[in-house]
């Protein structure tokens, strides 16, 4: 980790109070991450566009029900082809599942076709534990005001098996619909599901 | 001391208490009798055995993870009751908490069979999938079938896995309608009022645990316990502001074990309304 990245996570870390996540409605908190590319990538130079973070693990069971078909990719794609950034993040420590260096990183989000903006590491799971990120997946959505507008689920149905995308109710694509189309959103807040993230 | 052991040994022991995925955890499909006679009720279970270091679901996974999905073939004109789920652990990681089984697990299903049994076998088969977790997760799937051969009404046949099914039953939940509970929501949440029957030590409710049969509701690790005249309240956050309170508080009240009980798992279920605090209305709405 660089100096200038410890010195925002140190900015950040007294600017947040101690074990507060951020709750819908209010700012959502900044950071500065690595990404797989070696980039360094603050929230805030988003400002003004829809975000959407998504915690990941690759390897974890629910995680794979979002990418083996194809979903995950396919939702990236639409959403940063209308203007959406859309930042995954890796919170799994060293030696902890999911965690990989990035030479790794690169050859598995090529295979995956992976579609978001940026792919983050989040070693020491600072920003995992700024946003209270509990399950992989674990999805927030932060509007163009950097207003954190949702969080929680990606959709309504808790299980590993491929079978429940097709009627799940999808927490973040209705949250982004509404975000886009200058709504409320319904459903801004619920119980993510998944597995634990490996911190 | 600690220091001098080699990282080498260290590694042999965590491979030796953890075992592979592959092999971490298999189920089958068991019945209590040998033969199934005509409308005669008997039980299925699924018994799922786990490796140490490995463990499954409670119908409320908690916090992550995901009950067991059991799809059920019966043949025609069976009926079967509801799926019986044992007494769980809660099992606390770093900032979740889960609800599941290590070990060995039976889920029971009681069955009854039609009153006329036509061929000399009946088939049962379940479609079954399961999530198993250690430090990471991997979802188990497996096809269970069981034969069972059709009797005419003979005397039971007990099966070798009698002892399982009977040790299993005494680890589900028990009604106990001594017991006496009463679900009030409040702001940002609901109160638990549990009145206890005569006889209940006092130190078992300062013990006691309540988990919901709904996940992402109730934030049960935040539960604050309070002693009240003639029992205990309990009183439980909403996980995030918006969730809905459900109709009824369902779940369970554990208990730690009495000394005369060997078993050590009791599990009191509670299913009632939750009702609006009317002391609360009345301040509201009064002059």
């Amino acid at each position: 980790m660089n100096k200038l990245m410890l010195t925002g996570l140190m900015m950040l870390a007294g600017l947040s109070a101690i074990g507060a996540e951020p709750a819908v409605g209010n700012a959502a908190p900044d950071f500065v991450l690595p990404d797989i590319n070696g980039a360094t990538i603050r929230l805030a130079d988003f400002k003004g566009k829809t975000i959407v973070l998504e915690w990941t693990n690759y390897e974890c069971p629910f995680v794979k029900k979002h990418y083996d078909g194809g979903n995950m990719q396919e939702l990236q794609k639409t959403y940063t082809g209308k203007g959406v950034t859309w930042l995954t993040i890796s919170s799994s420590a060293d030696g902890k599942q999911g965690f990989f260096d990035a030479e790794t990183w690169k050859k598995m989000a090529a295979a995956k076709k992976a579609a978001s903006t940026a792919i983050l590491l989040d070693r020491d799971g600072a920003v995992g534990h700024l946003y209270g990120a509990k399950t992989t997946p674990h999805m927030f959505v932060i509007d163009d005001k950097g207003i954190l507008v949702y969080k929680g689920a990606i959709d309504d149905k808790a299980s590993v098996e491929a079978a429940t995308l097709k009627d799940a109710k999808h927490y973040v694509t209705l949250a982004l619909d509404a975000v886009l189309a200058g709504k409320a959103v319904e459903t801004p807040e619920t119980a993510p599901y998944g597995c634990s993230v490996k911190y | 001391m600690k220091k001098s052991i080699p990282t080498g040994m260290v590694l042999v022991f965590l491979f030796a208490a953890i075992a592979p995925a592959e092999t971490a955890s298999r189920a089958s499909l068991i019945a209590d009798v040998e033969t199934i006679q005509p409308g005669r009720p008997f039980s299925l279970g699924v018994l799922i055995n786990l490796e140490k270091g490995w463990h499954t679901y409670w119908i409320n996974p908690g916090d992550s993870g995901m009950p067991p999905d059991l799809d059920w073939q019966l043949p025609g004109g069976c009926t079967a009751g509801p799926l019986q789920y044992p007494i769980p652990q809660v099992i606390d990681e770093e900032s979740l908490q889960t609800y599941g089984y290590t070990s060995q697990v039976l889920f029971i299903r009681k069955v009854t069979p039609p009153a006329i049994l036509t061929g000399t076998t009946s088939v049962f088969s379940v479609k079954a999938a399961w999530l198993i977790c250690s430090d990471a997760c991997v979802p188990q799937r497996a096809e269970l079938t069981l034969a069972l051969p059709n009797g005419a009404g003979e005397s039971d046949t007990p099966s070798r896995w009698g002892p399982a099914f009977n040790s299993t039953r005494r680890e589900l939940p028990f009604a106990d309608p001594a017991w006496s509970f009463q679900a009030t929501a409040r702001e940002g949440g609901l109160t638990l009022s549990i009145l206890p029957p005569a006889g209940e030590p006092a130190d078992t409710l300062a013990r006691s645990r309540f988990i919901p049969m709904e996940s992402g509701v109730l934030a049960v690790r935040s539960t604050e316990r309070q002693r009240t005249a003639a029992g205990y309240s309990l009183a439980m956050k909403k996980q995030f502001p918006t969730a809905r309170l459900p109709d009824r508080l369902q779940g369970l009240l554990l208990l730690p074990p009495v000394a005369e009980n060997d078993n050590g798992k009791r599990a009191i279920p509670v299913d009632v309304p939750i009702v609006e605090d009317i002391t609360t209305q009345a301040k509201e709405n009064g002059p």
